[in-house]
């Protein structure tokens, strides 16, 4: 009997887990450390943060259903990995702390014959001085990366609105509260949200909205820009989402690092190297994400940290991390296999994967400040990621160690997304855009390294229905209910 | 050496340029074919796409002298003003509102980052031209009801994407082999909406006969229906990279297509069995 386990239980430790169990049936062990006893669909906590929906409706207990589907669950946060044992036991293993379950607190050491890390990310609040302390928010900005988060932001954010009815003059800032933030597109869903929540509540008038981001120009999304159809027309993100901001009276400050947030008033860099600052009544800016800072350590108990890790905290995996030049990015350096190069038994899916180099063009500020998005890693490539590393483990523990590992290239992948701009049946907006592959690819196709021969969604009343369908398939999916399987990444 | 440059309804303008990466000899190249066009066509910025060639490059005539203006952005845009913009590209104008201030950060020819401060009819000339970097030329920034003004004067109308009509996608199928399942089962649907009518004004033989047929038909439709679910799931996966939120689509077909089923069976029952 072998086990896998797998840290963290988002959309690429969950996807890996639970199709693990399924091919593995009951003669392997899964197991899922994750800190948090509740599954959370992290692009409807946007709904949270403006209260058009509960927290209880974007998470559920993972108890019950791991129970069901025969995954041991340990709630509690992965501390180090010891991947060749230690001394008089050469088994690897995990060393847990746990945040539940009665035994909070409580460390233990869980041995494995295949790991995947999917951790996540830390939410790197202590980047940005005055954004919060570690992965903390701080008292500031408000921020809707988790349901708690969400809930929060929403209670703020009926306070502004209150004001405003009262003819008060309001600010709304949202977007990325660092250089190297990623996540563009949830705050960009967020600023929309809210401009549609405040028409609805009839205070449009009294708020002034703008979005800040580290974007080299809208629409960039850390991708490098998209490509959607809007009234039948194939036009690039940057065109539409210019039109929408001017369409909805929001103003934007693009190429801006912000180094600084104080009550009521950020600083920021531009990429010119010019300074500024801008005052806010409310505001909601994205962290930058960094690794959950696991340790890792030798049979000797030395630390072996940087083998296995990236600097920032990432795990390595085949990837080519050689650092090169804009002009030698090449769509190869991408990890096929998410596999550690030192440790074959480890894998890592999701964010927790060190990426080679960013997707958008990199920038630097005149000052030499870096100010370009990092690469998404989320929603559809991470449960697509998930799913290969599954497979994969699967095959490893099945066939042995000569299987064949499944792969899953960001540069052989499309993207999909569906930007909500406001939540309503009949009112409701959303856009929707895609990308392929994600990771540009110049040697195939030159220039753009993108293949703009496909269609498009559009946006509209349909991009919303599709957006809120999502949400229910996709929470109907991870609660393993019956056909779970037929539902794609 | 000068080229020639795209003219309307050329699908290329709607090409998304790619960031120059390459600080090498064919940019040089492109630098200088750019430059000679514009002498030629006596224009005083030009953008690589207007005579082809798929990259962010946009070259610039202040007091005789040409300047490149390599991966260009715009920051820190204030201010907006309408005025009347002509493009090499159409035989037209049109009013458009730009941002009347811009910082541009570009590139020069070395890769070396620059910026500098653009207004009026810099800052609008700018915005012009990278536009076409994006895909887009300006009627893509003038409100709906002028858009649609442009589409009927053109006499094929404007040009909604980069493929060339007619010609076939290496990647992308035109033509889904779902659609023709979908069809089929739309006429299924219809053929027996038909015999509904029979009822009416035919004889009791041909009523029993068309029940017998609906009775085939109704189950058929159904099976159709099903196989257009699987066969369009399988289709979804293989052109995965084709169309986005394939499984909505698909989701939402098959949902209308059972309601519409439910409703003719049900007629069937109440209206055709008893008669």
């Amino acid at each position: 009997m072998a086990r896998l386990v797998v840290l963290g239980g988002g959309v690429a430790g969950h996807t890996t887990a639970t199709f693990a169990a399924k091919w593995l049936g009951k003669e392997h062990e899964v197991v899922v450390v994750t800190p948090n006893a509740k599954w959370n669909w992290i692009p409807s906590n946007i709904w949270v943060g403006v209260g058009e929906m509960s927290k209880e409706e974007v998470t559920f207990d993972l108890a019950p259903v791991y129970e069901k589907a025969g995954i041991t669950f340990k709630q509690a946060k992965a501390v180090s990995i010891n991947p060749e044992g230690k001394e008089g036991a050469d088994k690897p293993f995990v060393t847990i702390e746990y945040t539940g379950q009665g035994k909070a607190g409580e460390s233990e050491e869980v041995t494995y014959d295949y790991i995947v890390n999917a951790t996540g990310p830390k939410l790197n609040f202590g980047a940005t001085p005055g954004l919060g302390e570690g992965s903390q928010i701080g008292e500031n900005t408000v921020s809707v990366c988790t349901a708690d988060h969400a809930v929060h932001a929403n209670q703020e954010l009926r306070k502004i609105f209150e004001k405003a009815a009262k003819g008060e003059k309001q600010k709304i800032l949202v977007g990325t509260g660092h250089g190297m933030c990623t996540c563009q597109g949830a705050a960009f869903e967020y600023i929309f949200n809210i401009e549609h929540e405040a028409r609805k509540a009839g205070v449009r008038d009294n708020l002034e909205i703008k979005w800040i981001s580290n974007e080299s120009f809208l629409g960039d999304f850390g991708m490098g820009g998209l490509h959607m159809k809007v009234g039948g027309y194939v036009v690039s993100s940057r065109i539409f989402t210019e039109s929408l901001f001017a369409e909805r009276g929001v103003e934007y400050i693009t190429g801006a690092h912000v180094s600084k947030v104080e009550k009521g008033k950020v600083d920021y860099e531009l990429l010119d190297g010019s300074t500024g600052e801008e005052p806010f009544d409310f505001a909601m800016l994205i962290p930058p994400f960094a690794g959950v800072g696991l340790k890792a350590y030798n049979k000797a108990g030395e630390d072996i940290t940087d083998t296995v890790f990236a600097p920032n905290g990432f795990m390595k995996v085949d990837a080519d991390y050689t650092p090169k030049p804009y002009e030698e990015w090449k769509a190869s350096d991408w990890p096929r296999k998410y596999q550690n190069p030192t440790y074959s038994n480890m894998f890592a899916a999701g964010i927790a994967f060190a990426p080679p180099h960013i997707i958008s063009k990199p920038m630097k500020s005149a000052n030499g400040t870096p100010i370009n998005p990092t690469p998404p890693r989320t929603g559809m490539p991470s449960g697509i990621i998930g799913k290969a590393v599954a497979h994969s483990v699967c095959d490893l523990i099945q066939n042995g160690a000569n299987a064949h590992l499944h792969e899953a290239s960001m540069a052989e992948m499309g993207a999909a997304c569906v930007a909500s701009a406001g939540k309503g049946w009949m009112d409701g907006q959303a856009a929707a855009m895609t990308v392929y592959p994600v990771v540009p690819d110049y040697e195939k196709y030159p220039g753009t390294g993108r293949d703009t021969d496909y269609t498009f969604g559009e946006i509209g009343l349909a991009g919303h229905w599709i957006k809120h369908i999502l949400h229910y398939l996709f929470i109907y999916k991870a609660k393993l209910k019956p056909g779970w399987t037929l539902i794609p990444e | 050496m000068e080229q020639p440059l795209l003219k309307y309804p050329d699908p290329r303008i709607r090409l998304i340029s790619g960031n120059v990466r390459f600080f090498n000899e064919t940019l040089t190249d492109i630098i200088a074919d750019m430059t000679d066009t514009m002498k030629a066509n006596d224009l005083e910025a030009l953008s690589a796409i207007q005579i082809g060639i798929q990259y962010n490059v946009i070259v610039l005539r202040e007091n005789g002298t040409f300047t490149p203006y390599i991966n260009a952005r715009f920051i820190k845009e204030e201010g907006k003003a309408a005025a009347v913009e002509r493009s090499t590209y159409y035989d037209f104008t049109a009013e458009v509102e730009r941002y009347t201030s811009l910082t541009v950060v570009y590139e020069d020819e070395t890769g070396q980052m620059h910026s500098r401060d653009a207004r009026g009819d810099l800052a609008r000339t700018f915005q012009h031209h990278l536009d076409y970097a994006y895909g887009s030329t300006f009627v893509d920034r003038v409100p709906l009801a002028v858009k649609k003004q442009i589409d009927a004067y053109l006499d094929q109308g404007l040009v909604k994407d980069n493929r060339v009509k007619g010609e076939e996608s290496e990647t992308c199928p035109t033509v889904f082999v779902r659609d023709y399942i979908k069809r089929a089962y739309r006429y299924g649907m219809l053929a027996v909406a038909v015999t509904f009518t029979l009822p009416l004004f035919a004889n009791a033989e041909w009523v029993a006969w068309a029940v017998t047929i609906d009775k085939i038909a109704i189950p058929l439709v159904l099976a159709l229906i099903m196989a257009y679910f699987f066969y369009a799931e399988y289709e979804a996966k293989k052109y995965k990279q084709c169309t986005s939120c394939q499984t909505g689509n698909i989701l939402g077909t098959v949902a209308i297509g059972f309601v519409q089923w439910l409703a003719l069976s049900a007629v069937f029952y109440f209206w055709m069995l008893p008669s």
